[in-house]
């Protein structure tokens, strides 16, 4: 196959390891033939059949799945350091054939998809050629579907084409919100404050409230972090007064920061990955990797919000 | 002579320390829990304040607020000037020196640094506290200097923190400074993360080789925390110089989500809790 002209970051569909296999391997050969680096990051058993399929070839790189789709933002991280690193040895261009475990990160399956239509935007700058394998026996539908909306291509045993629902990343990102209301905010709240006064206060009340709700582990922890980055944020560029609202039940809790501000309208918010050298905006990204959930919208009423959803 | 180490927690008020607060209720209890330390030791306690203050805001007033009981206190003990009488030359050395020859230990003074400016000029203050520095490294005093939050800060805040070296007291974290070390207890949020970033540069600019930040006694570091840290010890590290950060539980979580063991010479020691 030839290099298609478009952003590279093709759907692969299948329904057996086999048509996996038999669909990729031609294509992983090419990228050897032609000098290119090439990475695969699936399940081990289907990475071995590829590796056993290209011979044991030394220059493949195999990276473990289950390291890479802790999150998916580590995903797009490594991707982005497999590329740099692969350009720094002598490679032009970068192949990659990965597969995402959804069961294996804290986040919901939806935000997997958020973030692949983030990936084309983060990974627009590489000259990666990135293949994502989806299983249509075992994921549901809407997840299948959501996969042709966040991929410019298609590959299959007939070649590549372009994907007819592929929609714009900022376009798919705002068309997935706002989420219906959570069950959880039909439960009363376990904390309501509807006037925030110092952050200190806030997640020591929010600590007190998890406790006395019997979440006293990292999970607990890793929500007061996450609220506390979105109030920071809230106080710093929204207006007051700042309410904050927590739910919770044994294995999960919401909270929901509002402030009365204009809010912000960047669909890739807290998405795209900081380098380690990046020191802003880092505060939401945060939240994003922490947290199984977190979506940001303004309120029917006036008003907006974040809610951050975490499980226990 | 000071050690450095003195007996549990209270060595965090002697020598030149900073009571950094915005608010009344704060400041007022550091005040007295370094007067407390001072009577502990039976040292002289000289406080400067200024003439125009309410009797409310009067260190007599604050003492009793805290329930100390000041008749406890030997006659002369504890000495409240104004600041034209302190505030002129050699004063210092002088009092050391009185309060040596009436058969104290040590001696502690403190002051608010609007007191100071009422009869100085920033300049001259700040002269003074650099020579204050000195004086309470190798003699027996101790300096508490109070601050409000709105005059430490930007480049003053770079300037208050390199001159006190020996340990600052925020409303939320107390940092302390040792041998190529430094321990933050508390907790680090977007109300102090310039505050212990100053400190930190201020720690690491004649530092080499290794630096230790202890972190292990903080409850809680956010995303600007950890930002500042990094931005602290650039230049030392990039110089080669290696920071070595103790750290468990949250803090430990945000440093490694934000993947600060990738830095150059940045070591994250500690483990999880």
């Amino acid at each position: 196959m030839s290099h298609p002209p478009t952003p590279m970051h093709d759907l692969l569909r299948y329904a057996t390891p086999e048509d996996l296999v038999r669909v990729a391997l031609p294509w992983l050969r090419a990228g050897l033939d032609a000098g290119e680096a090439v990475l695969v990051a699936c399940a081990p058993d289907t990475a071995a059949r590829i590796n056993a399929g290209l011979g044991h070839d030394q220059r493949l790189l195999l990276l473990p799945q289950a390291q890479i789709y802790r999150h998916p933002s580590d995903a797009v991280t490594a991707y982005i350091r497999a590329t740099s690193q692969a350009l720094a040895t002598g490679a032009d261009r970068i192949r990659l054939l990965g597969e995402i475990d959804f069961n294996a990160a804290r986040c919901e399956a939806a935000e997997w998809l958020r973030y692949e239509a983030a990936a084309n935007q983060a990974l627009a700058p590489y000259p990666i050629w990135a293949v994502c394998a989806y299983n249509t026996h075992t994921l549901p539908s809407w997840i299948l579907t959501d996969s042709e909306r966040t991929h410019p291509g298609v590959m299959d045993a007939e070649g590549r084409s372009a994907s007819h629902r592929y929609l714009q990343p900022a376009v798919y990102l705002r068309s997935t919100g706002p989420d219906p209301v959570d069950a959880i905010e039909t439960t009363t709240p376990v904390l309501h404050t509807d006037t925030m006064t110092t952050l200190a206060t806030l997640r020591r009340d929010l600590r007190a409230a998890l406790a006395a709700c019997g979440h006293t582990d990292q999970s607990a922890e890793a929500l007061v972090l996450a609220v506390n980055e979105v109030t920071t944020n809230a106080t710093r560029h929204g207006t007051p007064p700042v309410q904050v609202r927590l739910w919770s039940t044994p294995r999960r809790s919401m909270c929901a920061v509002t402030d009365h501000g204009a809010g912000f309208d960047d669909p890739f918010a807290g998405y795209l990955d900081t380098p380690i050298t990046a020191t802003s905006g880092r505060g939401l990204w945060l939240a994003r990797r922490l947290c199984h959930r977190v979506n940001i919208g303004h309120d029917p009423g006036g008003g907006f919000t974040v809610r951050l959803l975490m499980r226990h | 002579m000071h050690t450095r180490h003195d007996d549990g927690g209270g060595h965090t008020w002697d020598r030149h320390v900073l009571l950094l607060h915005s608010s009344e209720r704060y400041r007022r209890a550091g005040l007295a829990k370094w007067v407390q330390r001072g009577l502990d030791r039976h040292e002289k306690i000289i406080y400067v304040e200024p003439v125009s203050d309410p009797p409310s805001r009067r260190l007599v007033a604050v003492l009793t607020d805290a329930g100390i009981d000041t008749t406890q206190a030997a006659a002369g003990q504890l000495k409240v000037l104004s600041a034209t009488e302190f505030y002129q030359p050699d004063r210092l050395p002088a009092l050391m020196a009185q309060a040596s020859a009436e058969g104290y230990p040590g001696m502690r003074v403190s002051a608010e640094r609007s007191t100071a400016l009422s009869v100085l000029t920033e300049r001259n203050h700040d002269e003074l506290e650099q020579d204050a520095d000195e004086l309470c490294r190798d003699q027996p005093v101790s300096v508490l200097c109070q601050y409000h939050t709105t005059q430490a800060t930007g480049p003053r805040l770079a300037t208050v923190a390199a001159t006190h070296p020996s340990g600052i007291h925020d409303e939320l974290v107390r940092i302390a400074a040792g041998d190529d070390a430094l321990t933050a207890t508390g907790e680090i949020d977007i109300t102090n993360a310039d505050l212990v970033g100053a400190a930190l540069s201020a720690a690491l600019r004649h530092a080499r080789g290794v630096f230790r930040l202890d972190l292990s006694a903080l409850g809680f570091l956010d995303v600007g925390g950890a930002t500042a840290i990094q931005t602290a010890s650039q230049q030392f590290r990039d110089a080669g110089g290696r920071l070595q950060v103790a750290a468990h539980g949250g803090p430990r979580l945000v440093l490694d989500t934000l993947a600060m063991a990738d830095l150059p010479n940045l070591i994250l020691t500690g483990g999880h809790r």
